[in-house]
């Protein structure tokens, strides 16, 4: 199932980044923060984008660096707020 | 007071036990720090680094950076810390300008370097410089260094330039120090302070909490890179390590205040929030007095050129309209309001705000011309800082706005004119102007097409993604095919702007 997820985060962040775009490869283990593709306002933005897609409210102490690592790390987040549900799309 | 170094080597010769810096879980006590800085000096000068050389570290924030740093100012070198994250076609250039004698990276910083293409100039050795490899236990040889005057220069800080090439700030170990002292008795700083270090290590935020904080043998938690982009961890760090000092710019500060629970953590020992960089909008500072109340405020200014060179104890109660208040000159310097010739204006009247004093850099790096711009024809002893304001009727200092074009994006200073220059260079690119909008947040560039140029946004962010720093990528692209001119010909700004408020406001419409 994360892997399902992890598509829906790639989309989300292929979206809001302004540094990625089509050609930019996104896996699993890419570093997000420590290749700083996301700034302040677009990390906002995936939140919001994954909350709208999930149905699910990621508190705000939960937007911490381990938890936006990599796609990998986006996609346990959401997976823990769906308490295990299947993802509803 | 030449140099902060002296206080470094008295304070450290009888250094403990006792922790000086604190980054990611690691922490290094006051002998661990003196050790690793000479070790890394003795690496330097066995390297054949001397007085005046330039050192340049691409390092990721850690202690060991900042021991690399302080080792460069022992050698009597000159430190450049450098935005690791810069394109690798910027770093080269830049490289290529400073000539240093030693050009430091991380590993991992090397690799994405040479993977775009980045190359180093002949004169620079490298170092990888992941862990220092000291073996445990080692002696480490102490010896004092050269002596140093307060002329020499100690640091170097990248801006962008106007003409799209970055310029570098010349400081010198004088400029350091004055700053330095300064800070030390206006908030009287001591050896039981905790400083919280969020700015990056070339940003000039990082001489107050790293120089002036190891200077008293305080304590300095280094944030890591990306902690600055998550506005809880910050305020966790704060609560963890009960820092004491803040220093940052308002646009992290009302993050932390909105969305990091800063006013529900503890922090019981906060005494001075400090900020710098930008205007703190009025409602958001009351929002930060209210969250800790505890701590005392104050707003700094001063462009990276001059560092701070006025200062203001915010009131409880902040005044919520007029041109906010810079406050009044620091004791090192004088300020004077000068009309376009230099000459003093009126109280009350509006000029650019001009200085004299021990704080102002030595120049830029290899660019006298520009220096020389700096200053007035006929007066040498007033630098310009660019920016405009007035003297109330109390005597302290409303600022305006900016002469040009640079400007504050997120908190960052930008030269639009620059971002306006590499877009214009091009292929298929008319014309280019870039705007700041959105309260400072978003950075948009309007595009005139050369005729039968296909253009594209993705096309050109990916260009501008290659010569631009990562925060100076503008996120709006609005393509034109006529051009809107004022009546003398030139790009007419209010309606470009005009024109993206309308765009923003349909895109909120559709989404």
């Amino acid at each position: 199932m994360t892997r399902d997820i992890e598509s829906v985060v790639v989309e989300a962040i292929r979206k809001v980044a302004k540094l990625v775009d089509r050609d930019t490869a996104l896996t699993r283990d890419t570093a997000l923060i420590e290749e700083q593709l996301l700034d302040s306002i677009e990390l906002l933005q995936l939140v919001m984008e994954l909350e709208k897609a999930y149905g699910i409210e990621i508190p705000l102490e939960e937007l911490a660096p381990e938890n936006f690592a990599d796609i990998g790390a986006l996609a346990r987040l959401v997976c823990r707020h769906l308490g295990g549900r299947a993802p509803e799309r | 007071m030449t140099s902060v170094l002296r206080d470094f080597a008295a304070r450290f010769a009888e250094a403990g036990n006792e922790p000086v810096i604190a980054c990611a879980g690691q922490t290094w006590s006051g002998r661990e720090f003196w050790d690793a800085v000479h070790f890394c000096a003795g690496r330097l000068q066995e390297r054949g680094v001397a007085p005046g050389d330039r050192v340049t570290l691409a390092l990721r924030k850690c202690p060991e950076a900042v021991a690399w740093l302080f080792a460069s100012l022992l050698c009597g070198a000159v430190a450049v810390p450098l935005d690791r994250r810069a394109p690798a076609s910027r770093l080269t250039a830049l490289l290529a300008d400073l000539e240093p004698t030693m050009a430091l990276f991380d590993a991992p910083t090397f690799a994405r370097f040479e993977d775009g293409g980045g190359h180093l100039p002949d004169t620079g050795q490298l170092v990888l410089s992941e862990t220092l490899e000291m073996p445990p236990g080692c002696e480490v040889e102490r010896f004092a260094g050269p002596r140093l005057t307060a002329g020499d220069p100690a640091m170097i800080l990248m801006t962008s330039g106007t003409t799209g090439d970055p310029k570098g700030i010349v400081l010198s170990h004088g400029n350091i120090a004055t700053f330095s002292d300064w800070a030390l008795e206006t908030f009287g700083f001591g050896p039981g302070d905790r400083f919280l270090n969020i700015a990056p290590l070339h940003f000039d935020l990082s001489l107050l909490d790293i120089l002036t904080g190891l200077r008293i043998g305080a304590q300095v938690v280094l944030a890591e890179e990306g902690d600055a982009l998550f506005p809880a961890r910050l305020c966790q760090l704060a609560e963890e390590h009960r820092i004491s000092v803040l220093y940052t710019v308002p646009t992290i500060l009302q993050a932390m205040v909105a969305r990091g629970g800063l006013a529900a953590r503890a922090l019981p020992d906060l005494r001075w929030v400090l900020f710098a960089g930008e205007v703190y909008p009025p409602p958001a500072l009351a929002q930060l007095i209210a969250a800790v109340p505890q701590a005392r405020f104050a707003n700094l200014f001063g462009p990276t050129e001059t560092n701070v060179i006025a200062w203001t104890e915010v009131e409880r109660a902040p005044a919520t309209a007029g041109a906010p208040n810079i406050g009044r000159a620091c004791a090192h310097s004088r300020i004077e309001i000068c009309d376009a010739y230099g000459a003093p204006v009126e109280p009350g009247e509006t000029g650019e705000i001009c200085v004299a004093g021990p704080t102002v850099m030595q120049g830029y790096w290899n660019r006298p011309e520009l220096t020389r711009q700096r200053y007035f024809a006929d007066r040498d002893d007033l630098f310009r800082t660019g920016d405009f304001g007035f003297r109330d009727a109390a005597g302290d200092i409303r600022f305006v706005g900016r002469r040009d074009r640079q400007t504050k994006l997120r908190g960052h200073r930008v030269e639009l004119g620059a971002i306006e220059a590499r877009a214009l260079a091009l292929d298929g690119v008319a014309g280019a102007a870039a705007t700041v909008c959105d309260a400072g947040q978003s950075l948009c560039l309007h595009v005139a097409a050369q005729p039968g140029e296909p253009l594209s946004q993705a096309g050109l962010r990916r260009a501008l993604s290659l010569v631009l720093p990562q925060n100076e990528v503008p996120s709006c692209f609005i393509f034109y095919e006529d051009w809107p001119t004022t009546s003398s010909g030139k790009c007419d700004m209010a309606r470009l702007d005009a024109n993206h408020r309308s765009l923003l406001y349909d895109q909120g419409e559709t989404s």
